[in-house]
């Protein structure tokens, strides 16, 4: 048996634990490979228009699935909804209503969905549990399997974490770049926004590192990216030289956080870069640039 | 002297007057009442707002703007639910740091947490003899007036289309939004619920043939008229049969009631619910499908994901059952006439159907 996973949206996050628990019971699993122009075409064309760019990104991933699936090299596509991670803490919107879309976008695409929702008391341990019963695994082995895929989990969250740490060079200025994980961490994207900033630093903040830092900053979030996005502001702030918030067009979470984040960095350099599909990348190239003049402190007027 | 305001929504900001009215100190403190939203008060929240936030934001914003510099120097906000949450903190932050505006910002939710106990100790400034019991008192009551003024209206607005005695309607829905400000009883909520149920019935003249048209979306396009261009009002001026689920008394009372029933009678295109009013767009529309309606007009501010999450479903059911569903998003850019001709062109065509 071959499951596909969209490489994209919160699911990216996730890939380790769930690919872990399937390849732990004999079953393949096929990633949509990275991000390219003709994703992002391929998502545009089945969006309704005003969806986020992410979710445009998540669709041309998923159509590259069901591409996979029509051609029978898959059998069916895994697709998480996530409502609450933790208690008082939910997801974004979008990650509640991804099954329901795309069974309706897509007509004879067999998706397997995995319900996360803490407050049903699901929690992923739980939901690994549910999706081994949906895929008929015995009793033993999905209790070992999602136990295994959760210590992967934790291991792929733990070695990223001090990687991002390792990464902050004195030496140099240090950029820190914030933003959601499925944005800032995508290649398309990454190559668009950061390829022209150079002699610099960059420390990618977009983890979920479980601490609740993000307090300082507000109390009052509720939605898990924009406490994570908050953890990475709060957990390098003493390091860093400049900030780049990247942020998707039109981002529900992000468009109200950047304004408490900017109140919060506000004496080092900081630029908030919103993409879509139709970024050019020559205003891209040249905003980038002028902001890294400011950080290497090239301008005076 | 204490001068307290709060954002407009509809309608509705009557009945949170009368609520405020019972229970603030008044030798101390005084209400304003929020003007209408119009053009103005948008111009002022788009101003002052993040570039990309949605709608709903602008206006409350612009509404307490507005209030501050008519002289209020005390603030109530609700927020919960969706980017809701977000809005009081970001508001009171643009309100204090960035306009430097000098009041007492009290906001009813932690997040998306309904703080009742915090809310009461905040609500101290108004009336520093209030008590929790007398307060509960108040709440049982302005509860009574949500479900009664919302019944009465959503009964008109159903029936509007078989009345032709429009003036004496009229007469009727101005001393119904007379009776939002000045009721203070329980008992009286009930008789005049009777009365005005009478007196309505007396002017129905059931009629076959006319057009029914449901609309559906996000709450506060739904529940604001100038925020969706007068939609509601224009169709049923024009003599249409207008149906809309969505009300206050439903989101606060209802909603968490309804969401299983709703999620079973649409489970051929939902297994779970979308987010804020997404799960009811979609039910909604389908039981209006079953009841015979001729079209539903979707409607929503720009970026309301829990919207845009249920429109690809939308599709599909006026795919699946051939039946026209017209979306349209508001922004604080909306062109009059542009909307005017797409709801005219949608009627057209829905008036050529059903011939």
């Amino acid at each position: 048996m071959k499951i596909g996973i969209p490489n994209a949206l919160f699911i990216r996050d996730k890939i380790p634990m769930y690919s872990k628990f399937l390849n732990y019971n004999n079953i393949d699993t096929v990633i949509s490979s990275d991000t390219t122009l003709k994703t992002i075409e391929d998502g545009v064309e089945i969006a309704t228009s005003e969806e986020c760019i992410a979710s445009k990104i998540f669709l041309g991933h998923v159509q590259e699935l069901v591409n996979l699936y029509k051609n029978n090299y898959l059998d069916a596509i895994l697709v998480p909804r996530v409502y609450k991670e933790k208690n008082n803490i939910e997801a974004c919107v979008k990650a509640m209503a991804l099954y329901d879309i795309l069974t309706n976008i897509f007509k004879d695409v067999k998706f397997i969905d995995v319900n996360v929702d803490y407050s049903k008391n699901i929690t992923y341990f739980k939901s690994l549990i549910n999706l081994g019963i949906t895929l008929e695994i015995n009793h033993k082995n999905r209790f070992f399997g999602a136990f295994y895929a959760l210590q992967e989990q934790k291991k792929f969250e733990k070695n990223r974490y001090m990687k991002q740490f390792e990464n902050i060079n004195f030496k140099r200025k240090n950029v820190l770049v914030i933003g959601n994980e499925y944005i800032v961490n995508d290649k398309y994207i990454k190559k668009l926004v950061l390829s022209s900033l150079n002699n610099v630093n960059i420390i990618f903040a977009c983890i979920n590192n479980k601490v609740n830092r993000y307090k300082n900053i507000s109390e009052q979030v509720y939605f898990s990216n924009s406490i994570n996005v908050m953890n990475g502001v709060e957990e390098y702030i003493d390091f860093i030289d400049a900030c780049i918030f990247i942020t998707g067009f039109p981002c529900a979470t992000d468009s109200l956080i950047n304004e408490m984040i900017k109140e919060r960095i506000r004496n080092i350099p900081y630029i908030e870069i919103m993409v879509d599909e139709n970024t050019s990348s020559i205003g891209i190239v040249t905003r980038m640039e002028s902001f890294s003049d400011i950080i290497e402190g090239r301008i005076y007027i | 002297m204490i001068i307290v305001s709060y954002p407009n929504i509809g309608e509705y900001e009557r009945i949170v007057y009368n609520f405020l009215d019972k229970i603030i100190d008044k030798s101390k403190c005084k209400i304003l009442r929020p003007e209408k939203n119009n053009r103005k008060i948008l111009e002022l929240g788009e101003e002052n707002s993040p570039t990309n936030v949605c709608t709903p934001f602008k206006y409350t914003l612009g509404s307490m703007i507005n209030s501050l510099n008519k002289g209020a120097n005390v603030i109530i906000q609700i927020g919960g639910g969706c980017r809701f949450g977000y809005y009081a903190q970001i508001q009171e932050k643009i309100l204090k740091k960035d306009m430097g505006y000098d009041f007492d910002f009290i906001n009813l939710y932690n997040g998306n947490k309904l703080e009742f106990f915090k809310a009461v100790k905040k609500a101290k400034i108004l009336n520093s003899n209030l008590k929790v019991q007398s307060l509960l008192k108040e709440i049982y009551f302005i509860v009574k007036l949500l479900r009664f003024s919302d019944n009465i209206i959503t009964y008109i607005r159903d029936n509007e289309c078989y009345i032709d005695d429009k003036e004496h309607l009229k007469k009727i829905k101005n001393m119904i939004l007379d009776d939002m400000l000045k009721i203070k009883t329980v008992n009286e909520i009930s008789l005049k619920n009777i009365k005005y149920k009478k007196e309505i019935d007396k002017l129905i003249n059931k009629k076959d043939g006319k057009l029914k048209i449901g609309i559906v979306g996000e709450l506060y396009s739904l529940m604001d008229s100038f925020s969706s261009n007068f939609l509601e009002k224009d169709l049923l001026k024009k003599g249409y049969k207008v149906k809309r689920y969505t009300t206050a008394s439903y989101l606060l009372l209802d909603k968490n009631k309804m969401q299983k029933n709703l999620l079973n009678n649409s489970k051929l295109y939902l297994k779970y619910k979308i987010g804020a009013d997404g799960t009811e767009s979609v039910a909604h529309t389908l039981e209006l499908i079953n009841k015979g309606y001729d079209g539903v007009i979707h409607i929503k501010p720009f970026g309301c994901t829990p919207e845009i999450n249920a429109m690809p479903i939308l599709k599909k059911i006026s795919d699946d059952y051939s039946f026209p569903i017209m979306f349209y998003t508001f922004d604080t850019l909306n062109s009059d006439t542009g909307f005017q001709t797409r709801v005219e062109a949608f009627i057209d065509m829905l008036e050529m159907r059903k011939k």
